[in-house]
């Protein structure tokens, strides 16, 4: 809780600070060239954010924070894309936006000021009595190819004073110049031994230096020369690449990394061992789901399916959860293993308590675990504050082995734990015993993708047959959670979309679609399908392409350059097996194909094509392997040796087979 | 009985007791079985306005809907949209009876009620409660609202269903004593072939109601028209009591009997906006002082307006503010405005230098949604301008308007689309000249497939292991492609269009690699010319060593209608476009033709096609032409599109085999 003093500042101090215009330069107005990248439509000049926690009255404290953008437009799409502003703000945390204020320097030096009756205020959403969404709206007068504008607004969170806050250092236009100022939160807000900290992510912060600016003393840093953040496919989370910082409290004196990290486990274990506590319906339900098993993988793994089959995830559709069962239920502060076993339904991480306790019934070792997520910014050991653990685990020992676990996902194969926690940093809580940990990667066997197609194909060059593809591991949990809420229809109109773009126009007909909420068995479709010019006929010859999973695929990597890491999110195979029968009285001309190659130490094409011995069938078989030694990150400078691989890859899967009439 | 099994029930029928009969009734509705895909269905959809005098109505929405399957839990929420100066939503309610037969009631803490917001300010809302998270398959929702309005239009539009089928969709009109109404039912598609007739009742004050039943589900296909000039659209208008004075007015106090009504009631409401400043004279001065002839006048001020950025900021809806333009001194001191202040803007610029113009409303992106046979300014979603140019003018967004002579449209909203020129989607379109009395509907000029063409040009030379060694192509455009260039050429930033068309290469064959890429608009920028060159390993395929097969075809062509789909219900549009090409292939040394194809041709009413295939002393070529015609291709005819555009997709897929000599 807040310690407030008899200090009581009256509301009005959080607007004694007022933003001034800055004055510019003849040389910046008449400037028109980019500086920072020479392609840009518009370029930041500089980004002010002033940032305070204020006290504004008895138990109640406001989070203030003004920012100051100026801009340099070099041409049209530049002023069509600045000029127009939205500033977001919810009511749900009592944010308030004051003092917007506008002009545009127009290149020769004319002023237009943004008038108030050009500021709008916009309930973008309002839910029930009290709750808004609203946006403050405005569009910078006289906007031209040249032109300066600048914009600056103060945005206050009334009654709430957030523990971490995040600052996106990076535009989506190239930055001169980014001024952070914090004063540091009052001692009143604080509670024993707290103070602050600033972390930058991407980048690196010259320190703070201690400025008047305005009647009060702020720590101020500065960041120079920030490229624009371009989206690109295939990358890491944003919060690995783009610069962004991190503001927080902590009452944390430790400067031994590892002490501050096994301190952390060994006080966040208590919470968690209350949660996971074994009574004796946990008891009786895991004697009861362990049944038959033999060995300890098994009993878990039967634990596991009991947890992921019987308790209904309120986050996804298993154990026949209804939008009724959802809205009945009400999350409770303290819930324990007993609470969800006796209610069948909760949230992932009750469901994981109750994993934990069931394990433990059975007399296994458990460790709650904090573990960080690849789909956010990675371990930063000198990051002293578990900010970045986002993902809750649990570790059972089997063995002399941690083995993680994650039944709140109620589709990740056993054994396996989400893609994104996959080799992630972890810590093992424990009061007595807490442990650093990794959490196993997979194999790329464990996420393997079965094709089996029985075609045949005609003089006409069209193709016809049955399909069975069956995911293992993320794969198919990645289509589980792309289909699980939606209806069998709708399912299949997924699966035709997606195979459009594998087929072109010829329409998938017997769809059957399997396993899409069981957790236990791999996701699984079939269809048929005939393909109108699947072969190329001429004269004398088909032309066809015994890869027939891989036909009408664009190259994975059609880009030259690169600005970003290439990052997989799992390792992975693709295990192809094709049947295709010739059209009668056809036989292949002087068959040959590749036999594939080695992917470095990464993976491996596999190619085996063979012709039945009356020449009328072929048979290829493929194997794509990708990610041995969970490697799965690309610099930007490996990018062309990936891209060469990748398109040498797609040309083995290309090539054409020739079949003539006899 | 138990009395907690009694005490469960007696909840139970509480809570169903709170939902009006109207809604428990309308939740029992039979229904016929649709296919898996329709999501819900719509049990009810009604509209029930009392008209109490000419500028005040009190809108009653009643909606009940079933979810059928998981996506149909999406339909349970409805709300209403009015104006948030002149509107009031009076009461919003809604009920979900969910599958296990518990009711349960939404009422004001569940209202979300947010800004339509597409510009800078609207003062469109909706009010609306989402029921979404709680609907499973089986349950059906109810919602409940009236909103009071208070506006000058006494003209009234209702549509029948969306994409879901109805069970019993109506429209009740109750008017002030003396009143009458006269409704007509539009829409192009099955549903809206059925003609009906309003039920009449109430004897002091007239009530009329139209009913449509059991109207089928609308599948959205692709390349149709609009599934709102498909389905069914009623539209009302009323009149006051003989002698009222009103109804025949000549449009002057909003009731329209003709378009020309129409235009005088809308043109009364825009031409004060076009009053022309000192510093619109100012602005004028600097643009075109120096201009003496009627196109030297015009251009430099039709690219300012061009140049005005799009900001929509709608205020004072109610009285007629959606029709009403900013001034045109506001304009210019702001830089920015929406589709009516531009052309309001280049209209007060033009004024200065003596050339008369006209603002035109239209339908922007569906040529079919504007009917002649109902005059009212409800029809328009986009303004642009009608320019009085010399009799003589012959480009292809001039026609000739009775009574005013010789007009030219320009659209100052589209970034790229240059004077004498229109965007595809306001072509072919009923449009409504403002110039008061004088003004009416008109159908807007269409453009010719040649005068959208597309010549790509294309060398390209083998290597004996078939990487392609050297490829050049050259697109030259007039008309929509090269719009569409344009268009790249304004809303890309600098480099990323050298991205996309590597991307674009790259992902066609793998390993190309663009070397040099030169792109430039004419010079009044109705043409566009771009040169590309590259070079791409293993392009032709190789096979044991001797025979070689390559597609001439470098890039497939994009501009061909959507016919992915096997049957249709819709018709399709296809959009007047030709596309030539000539391909010249250097084939490598030691190499002969082995197979080539046989040339092809097609002729249909919606386009017809060639192809031709041919080698000549070392070298293969292919040249083709493809010419679509502006036609909406009936259902019947689908099958025979589809072949025709199946033999131009062919052709890009033949292969031509040589053999090592």
């Amino acid at each position: 809780m807040l310690r407030f003093s008899a200090l009581f500042l009256i509301f009005s101090a959080l607007s004694a600070f007022a933003q001034a215009w800055k004055p510019f330069t003849d040389a910046e107005r008449s400037a028109t060239a980019p500086k920072v990248d020479k392609n840009a439509d518009a370029e930041m000049m500089f980004w002010d954010v002033f940032v305070t926690d204020e006290i504004d009255g008895p138990e109640r404290g406001a989070h203030v924070t003004t920012n100051y953008k100026r801009i340099k437009v070099y041409n049209d799409r530049g002023a069509e894309a600045q000029a127009k502003v939205t500033i977001p703000f919810s009511r749900v945390r009592r944010s308030s936006i004051a003092d917007v204020k506008g002009r545009t320097i127009k290149p020769d030096g004319t002023i237009i000021e943004l008038k108030g009756d050009q500021i709008f205020e916009n309930v973008v959403a309002k839910f029930g009595k009290s709750t808004k969404v609203k946006a403050k709206t405005f569009s910078l007068p006289g906007v031209v190819p040249g032109a300066i504008i600048e914009y600056s607004w103060r945005e206050v969170l009334s009654e709430y004073i957030p523990s971490y806050v995040t600052q996106n250092l990076q535009n989506d236009i190239p930055t001169w110049e980014v001024n952070y100022y914090v004063v540091p939160r009052p001692a009143e807000m604080l509670s024993e031994g707290e103070r602050m900290f600033y972390y930058v992510f991407n980048g690196s912060s010259p320190g703070f230096q201690q400025v008047r600016y305005g009647s009060k003393i702020w720590n101020k840093t500065t960041f120079n020369n920030i490229p624009a953040f371009k989206d690109e496919p295939d990358t890491p989370a944003d919060e690995e690449l783009k610069m962004w910082s991190l503001l927080y409290y902590t009452a944390n004196s430790q400067k031994d990394m590892k002490k501050y990290w096994l301190d952390l486990a060994r006080n966040m274990a208590g919470d968690f061992n209350k949660r996971a506590k074994v009574s004796g319906d946990v008891k009786s339900l895991a004697a009861a789901a362990v049944e038959g098993a033999a060995t300890p993988a098994e009993k878990l793994a039967k634990i596991a399916d009991y947890c992921r089959t019987q308790i209904k995830n309120i986050f996804y559709e298993t154990a026949g959860i209804t939008a009724e069962d959802r809205d009945k239920y009400k999350p409770k502060a303290g819930l324990t293993a007993a609470d969800t076993a006796k209610s069948k339904i909760g949230l992932p991480s009750d469901i994981n308590a109750l994993f934990a306790a069931m394990a433990q019934s059975q007399g296994f070792e458990v460790r709650g675990v904090q573990a960080t997520s690849a789909d956010y910014a990675g371990f930063r050991q000198d990051l002293l504050d578990p900010f970045l653990m986002r993902n809750e685990l649990v570790a059972v020992k089997v063995g002399t082995e941690w083995r993680y676990f994650d039944v709140g996902d109620p589709y990740v194969a056993s054994g396996m734990v989400g893609w994104d926690a996959e080799g992630q940093f972890a810590l093992l809580l424990d009061t007595k015993d807490p442990q650093f940990g990794q959490v196993m990667s997979s194999t790329p066997e464990q996420s393997t993708a079965s094709r089996d197609a029985k075609l045949k194909l005609n003089e006409d060059g069209s193709l016809e047959g049955t399909i069975t593809v069956t995911y293992n591991g993320h794969g198919g949990v990645n289509w589980k959670k792309t289909l699980e809420s939606l209806s069998e229809a709708k399912q299949q109109e997924e699966i035709k979309a997606m195979l459009k773009g594998l087929h072109g126009d010829a329409e998938a007909t017997d769809i059957k679609i399997m396993n899409v909420t069981d957790p236990r068995r791999p996701f699984s479709y079939s269809y048929a399908i005939k393909i109108g010019a699947y072969g190329q006929r001429t004269g004398k010859r088909v032309f066809f392409q015994p890869g027939f999973f891989q036909h009408g695929t664009a190259p994975r990597f059609p880009a030259t350059e690169r600005n970003y890491p290439v990052r997989f999110r799992y390792p992975y195979v693709e295990d192809d097996t094709v049947e295709i029968a010739l059209p009668a009285g056809y036989k292949l001309e002087n068959p040959e194909a590749p036999a594939g190659f080695k992917l470095g130490d990464i993976g491996e094409l596999t190619m085996d094509t063979r012709t039945n011995p009356e020449g009328t069938t072929v048979v290829q078989r493929r194997k794509l392997t990708w990610g041995n030694k969970n490697t799965l990150l690309f610099t930007k400078e490996n990018y062309p040796g990936l891209k060469q691989a990748w398109d040498a890859v797609y040309r083995a899967d290309q090539y054409s087979m020739t079949a003539r009439q006899q | 009985m138990k009395r907690g099994v009694l005490l469960a029930l007696a909840l139970t029928g509480a809570a169903f007791a709170q939902a009006p009969a109207w809604f428990k009734e309308a939740a029992t509705a039979t229904h016929p079985a649709y296919a898996a895909k329709v999501p819900a269905v719509v049990l009810l959809n009604q509209e029930m306005v009392v008209m109490e005098d000419a500028s005040k109505k009190t809108h009653t929405i009643r909606f009940v809907v079933k979810v059928l399957n998981r996506e149909g839990a999406r339909e349970a929420e409805r709300g209403v949209v009015y104006f948030s100066k002149g509107g009031k939503v009076r009461d919003a309610k809604a009920w979900l009876i969910m599958p296990s037969g518990r009711t349960k009631d939404y009422g004001k803490n569940d209202i979300v009620d947010r800004a339509l917001m597409t510009g800078v300010y609207d003062e469109y809302r909706y009010l609306g409660i989402n029921a979404r998270d709680e609907a499973d398959p089986g349950a059906v929702f109810g919602f409940e609202a009236t909103v009071e309005e208070k506006t000058s239009f006494t003209q009234f539009d209702f549509d029948f269903q969306d994409d879901l089928p109805a069970v019993r969709s109506s429209f009740t009109l109750t008017l002030p004593a003396g009143w009458r109404a006269e409704g007509q039912v539009l829409g192009d598609g099955a549903n809206a072939k059925e003609a009906i007739k309003p039920d009449v009742t109430g004897s002091v004050n007239p009530i009329y109601q139209w009913q449509m039943v059991r109207l089928n589900p609308f599948d959205r296909e692709p390349d149709s028209p609009r599934m709102t000039s498909l389905n069914p659209r009623l539209v009302v208008n009323t009149f006051p009591p003989q002698g009222a004075g009103q109804a025949s007015d000549g449009g002057e106090s909003g009731y329209f009997q003709s378009w020309r009504d129409v235009s005088v009631w809308t043109s009364k409401l825009v031409d004060p906006s076009a009053a022309v400043t000192p510093e619109i004279e100012a602005r004028v001065k600097t643009l075109a002082g120096s201009a003496t002839g009627f196109w030297e006048k015009l251009r430099p001020l039709a690219a300012e307006a061009q140049k005005i950025r799009y900001i929509s900021i709608s205020l004072n809806l109610a009285r007629g503010g959606g029709y009403t333009p900013h001034l045109a001194a506001d304009v210019l001191r702001n830089a920015y405005g929406d589709c009516k202040d531009k052309a309001n803007y280049l209209r007060t610029l033009l004024k200065v230098v003596g050339i008369e113009s006209y603002l035109v409303p239209i339908y922007s992106g569906d040529p079919r949604h504007t009917r002649a046979e109902w005059p009212s300014p409800h029809q328009f979603n986009h303004a642009i301008l009608a320019i009085k140019v010399p009799d003589d003018t012959k480009l292809p967004s001039a026609f000739d308007f009775p009574g005013l002579g010789r007009m030219m449209l320009f659209d100052p909203t589209d970034d790229v689309v240059p004077l004498g020129f229109m965007p595809d989607h306001e072509q072919d379109s009923n449009a409504l000249l403002l110039a008061g009395a004088k003004g009416g509907l008109f159908r807007t000029p269409t453009t010719t497939p040649a005068e959208n063409l597309l010549t790509r040009t294309v060398r390209l030379t083998l290597s004996p292991t078939g990487d392609l060694a050297a490829a050049t192509i050259r697109d030259t455009s007039i008309g929509e492609p090269a719009f569409n260039q344009l268009r790249n050429e304004h809303d890309l930033p600098a480099g990323e269009f050298e991205k996309r068309l590597q991307r674009r290469f790259g992902s066609a064959m793998a390993g190309a690699a663009i070397t040099q890429v030169d792109r430039k608009a004419d010079a009044n920028r109705a043409g566009f010319e771009m040169n590309v060159a590259l070079k791409a390993p293993g392009y032709a395929k190789m096979m044991q060593g001797r025979l070689m097969m390559f597609k001439p075809v470098v890039l497939a062509y994009g501009g061909m209608p959507d016919v992915t789909l096997k049957e249709r219900t819709h018709p399709v549009v296809i959009d007047p476009v030709a596309f030539e090409e000539h391909v010249e292939v250097e084939l490598p040394m030691g190499f002969a033709v082995d197979e080539i194809p046989d040339a092809d041709t097609a002729e249909t009413p919606y386009g017809k096609y060639q192809a031709r295939w041919r080698q000549e002393a070392g070298k293969v070529y292919f040249d083709r032409r493809l010419e679509l015609r502006s036609t909406v291709v009936p259902v019947a005819d689908y099958g025979r599109l589809r072949d025709f555009v199946g033999r131009v997709q062919g052709a890009e897929q033949t292969p031509v085999v040589l053999v090592r000599k």
